[in-house]
């Protein structure tokens, strides 16, 4: 079985005056806040082991009574909202709504292959989930096509944060 | 969330502000990431052995 390309931490350390973990990769450097964690560490009780995993692409900490806890590469690139991370996930939301209304509507895909003027191999790349050699613009001519329009919205992160 | 462990495989779950995903795991190699919540697959290969594990642990609710 093919495995996933994982990324590979370099470094992690924590701060408990700041309450994260800081995660560090060969260009990126990310924290992650001990408030989303499950087993959250305090003073009473800190990191004692901190040990990374290359299976899921993450790492697990220990706590000084004893408790496991782990954290995912994914989860910190979605918390601190990474720009590649949104821009994959927004290609799979896509998709994901796409396959929706092409099974609602029960629309053939040759037929949306004609409307896209493309052949069936790129609509069914186009269709596939796992694949993100596709393009946002790539995506919104295929909802076109199935007789949809794509809105963004825009949310001030800047605002959220001074509230 | 947390570690399920089913077949040789291990499954990791995580909550973020997309959806409710679920990593799997085989011997130390990451071969599946997939939307609890749409149930698709996000990247790797969805085999049909751990398409049945998925199954059985959404049906007793451990995902």
């Amino acid at each position: 079985m093919k495995a996933i390309k994982t990324v590979k931490l370099k470094k992690i350390t924590v701060n408990m005056r700041k309450k994260s973990f800081l995660v560090e990769t060969k260009h990126l450097a990310y924290e992650f806040p001990f408030s989303r964690l499950e087993v959250v560490p305090a003073f009473e009780d800190p990191v004692v082991k901190l040990k990374p995993e290359p299976g899921f692409e993450g790492f697990t900490y220990t706590l000084k009574s004893g408790k496991e806890g782990y954290i995912i590469w994914d989860q910190v690139l979605d918390y601190n909202k990474d720009p590649d991370y949104e821009h994959d996930m927004l290609l799979f939301e896509l998709t994901c709504r796409a396959l929706d209304i092409i099974k609602q509507r029960k629309i053939k895909k040759r037929e949306i292959a004609r409307r896209l003027k493309t052949s069936p191999a790129h609509l069914y790349r186009l269709l596939d989930t796992t694949f993100y050699g596709k393009t946002i613009d790539q995506m919104i001519r295929l909802l076109r096509a199935l007789d949809y329009h794509v809105e963004f919205i825009l949310k001030d992160n800047f605002l959220k944060k001074a509230a | 969330m947390g570690i399920i462990k089913r077949g040789n495989y291990q499954f990791f779950t995580w909550i973020g502000d997309h959806d409710n995903h679920v990593h799997v795991e085989r011997d130390n190699r990451l071969i599946l990431k997939w939307d609890i919540e749409k149930r698709e697959v996000i990247k790797g290969c969805l085999t049909r052995k751990i398409k049945k594990i998925l199954n059985e642990l959404l049906e007793k609710e451990l995902l």
